[in-house]
């Protein structure tokens, strides 16, 4: 500010012609007085500072007497008589308005004072009577109040920006800071989805030893191997050793979902006729069937049905969790399963003479952990849930469904979409 | 196994012949008994081994006829000694059945570039059935 007042100050100099010579004289007085005061002020503060002594004393004065020296140096900077004076003003009086506007408006209020205390004078010594020097004062003192006005006006527009560019950067620091927030509680749930699918790893894993012992060791009782056993210990044992089948076949579901879920669950696709997956699977049951004095059956298409594309382990499984299925909810009758092709669709059936399934309870059985199907025993297989058998079949390109009546018997389709190849389609 | 164990197990051999050596590599104790109770009953001869090395050992100076291995055992793991017996020229085509509780895709992947006979999942069967699949085993 100091540079400015003064080259300001010896501008007048330059411009004579602009300039009454005692205002030229008063300018550059108050010029050479500013510059001292400001220079004896510092060096006031910086011995103080060094003896370490409070300044805040001094810097009040300062303040106070720059205020006063600036207000005249404008009021007399004022009188120019030109175009100078309307824009400089403003301009001179802008740094105020930056921060304080109340500092700017004492100085227009100064020089305000100044003007009519220097009017006033001239009305006592009988020098300002008659219309133009009235006119001139108004004029001046208007020309201040303008000024006043406009300086608060640019200091409110200064305030409002200044306002909105806080706000603008406190919006983004907010925006940057919940950016952070939900990235680093996306890392905690990967890591969480982790530690899930590690922790169901481990726990299944670990789960099993025991449970092998127990059904270990309750299998070779009951086959004898301990030496021969009332009949209803071989009951009890029987119970034991299904609550203990049960457990085992809730692990190895947990253990499958699980790798679904984060995607581990490997599947090799292959091209294959489902006939023979299908015969694999009866064979397999066919003794547990007669044991419940079931017949199991698998109607073979005369015609070759064709291919489909499906990891053949996995196909299997879902079969003989249909079939195990069917013999453990049907008390007396028949499992037969039927193969045929229809609508470019390969679809399997497995139809059962079963207890049935009613409407409520069909539309949970594809759910995970459906209460339904572990309620019964089933012995074979990792034990995949009908959850799985969708998933797999999905995967697949397939479809899998029921029809069932209570009472009468439920029956499970699945179908698959048919490779069809060229020669295949010139025998149509 | 102890001396009274070798004396009954010559004992019953002397009765019957021998269906075969089977060895066990397995280091929970529960289990062991349960499989060699089972498979002696069906007069296999059976030794044991609880860790790695051992079994690798046994396999080589025991020569038997299929072995069935535990992939979690101490020492050397399971799949590290079935490397081990695959790259000996002596076992190199030694019937294994993998008997584990664990089943994570890539030893079964393994397992099967390693020519193991099956991966049963040990909860899966019961001791009876996994004698039924080595007598299979066995007789082919």
């Amino acid at each position: 500010m100091r540079l400015v007042v003064v080259v300001i100050g010896f501008l007048p100099i330059l411009f004579p012609q602009w300039i009454e010579i005692e205002n030229k004289v008063a300018i550059l007085v108050i010029a050479v007085a500013i510059l001292a005061i400001e220079s004896l002020g510092e060096l006031g503060e910086a011995y103080l500072i060094k003896r370490k002594e409070d300044i805040s004393l001094i810097v009040k004065i300062r303040s106070l007497i720059r205020l006063f020296l600036l207000a005249l140096f404008l009021h007399f900077f004022g009188r120019i008589n030109g175009p100078f004076f309307v824009f400089f003003l403003p301009v001179a009086i802008e740094p105020f308005l930056r921060k304080d506007i109340s500092l700017a408006n004492a100085i227009v209020g100064l020089m305000i004072l100044f003007t009519t205390v220097e009017f006033g004078w001239l009305v006592f010594q009988k020098e300002a009577l008659g219309f133009m020097p009235i006119i001139e004062f108004l004029v001046r003192v208007l020309v201040l109040i303008l000024m006043r006005a406009y300086g608060s006006i640019l200091a409110q527009e200064r305030m409002f920006e200044e306002k909105t560019q806080l706000e603008v950067q406190e919006t983004a620091e907010k925006l940057g800071r919940a950016t952070r927030e939900l990235k680093k509680a996306n890392f905690k749930l990967q890591e969480l989805s982790v530690l899930k699918d590690e922790f169901v790893s481990v726990a299944s894993h670990e789960l099993r030893a025991p449970m092998t012992t127990i059904k270990g060791y309750i299998a070779m009782i009951l086959d004898g191997d301990a030496g021969k056993i009332p009949p209803q210990v071989r009951e009890f044992l029987q119970d034991a050793y299904e609550g203990n089948e049960r457990m085992i076949r809730l692990v190895n579901n947990m253990l499958n979902v699980s790798r679904i879920e984060s995607g581990r669950l490997v599947i090799n696709l292959k091209d294959i006729q489902i006939e023979k997956a299908i015969e694999d699977v009866v064979k397999d049951f066919q003794l547990e069937a007669e044991s419940h004095g079931l017949e199991l059956k698998y109607f073979k298409p005369r015609k070759k049905l064709p291919k489909v594309r499906v990891d053949p382990d996995r196909i299997k499984e879902v079969i003989s969790n249909l079939v195990g299925n069917g013999i453990n909810f049907t008390p007396h009758g028949h499992i037969y399963v039927k193969s045929y092709e229809e609508d470019g669709m390969v679809t399997i059936k497995v139809e059962d003479t079963g207890v049935g399934i009613a409407p409520e309870d069909q539309k949970e059985l594809f759910k995970k952990f459906s209460q339904l199907e572990t309620a019964a025993p089933f012995k074979k297989g990792s034990g995949l849930g009908l959850y799985i058998c969708r998933m797999l079949v999905n995967e697949f390109g397939g479809d899998i469904w029921l029809k069932s009546k209570v009472g009468r018997g439920t029956t499970f389709y699945f179908s698959l979409p048919a490779i069809i190849n060229h020669s295949q389609r010139k025998e149509k | 196994m102890n001396q009274d164990e070798k004396q009954k197990q010559e004992e019953t051999m002397s009765a019957q012949e021998s269906a075969g050596k089977v060895l066990l590599i397995e280091d929970d104790l529960p289990m062991v008994k349960m499989y060699s109770t089972k498979l002696r009953k069906e007069n296999f001869e059976v030794e044991v081994a609880c860790d790695g090395e051992e079994g690798l050992k046994r396999a080589k100076e025991w020569s038997p006829d299929l072995v069935v291995l535990d992939l979690m055992i101490p020492k050397i793991g399971g799949m590290e000694l079935l490397e081990q017996l695959r790259a000996d020229s002596k076992t190199k085509n030694l019937p294994v059945i993998i008997l584990s509780n664990l089943s994570q895709e890539q030893d079964i992947e393994r397992s099967k570039q390693l020519g193991v006979k099956e991966f049963l999942i040990k909860a899966n069967f019961t001791p009876s059935q996994v004698v039924e699949k080595i007598k299979g085993y066995l007789r082919k």
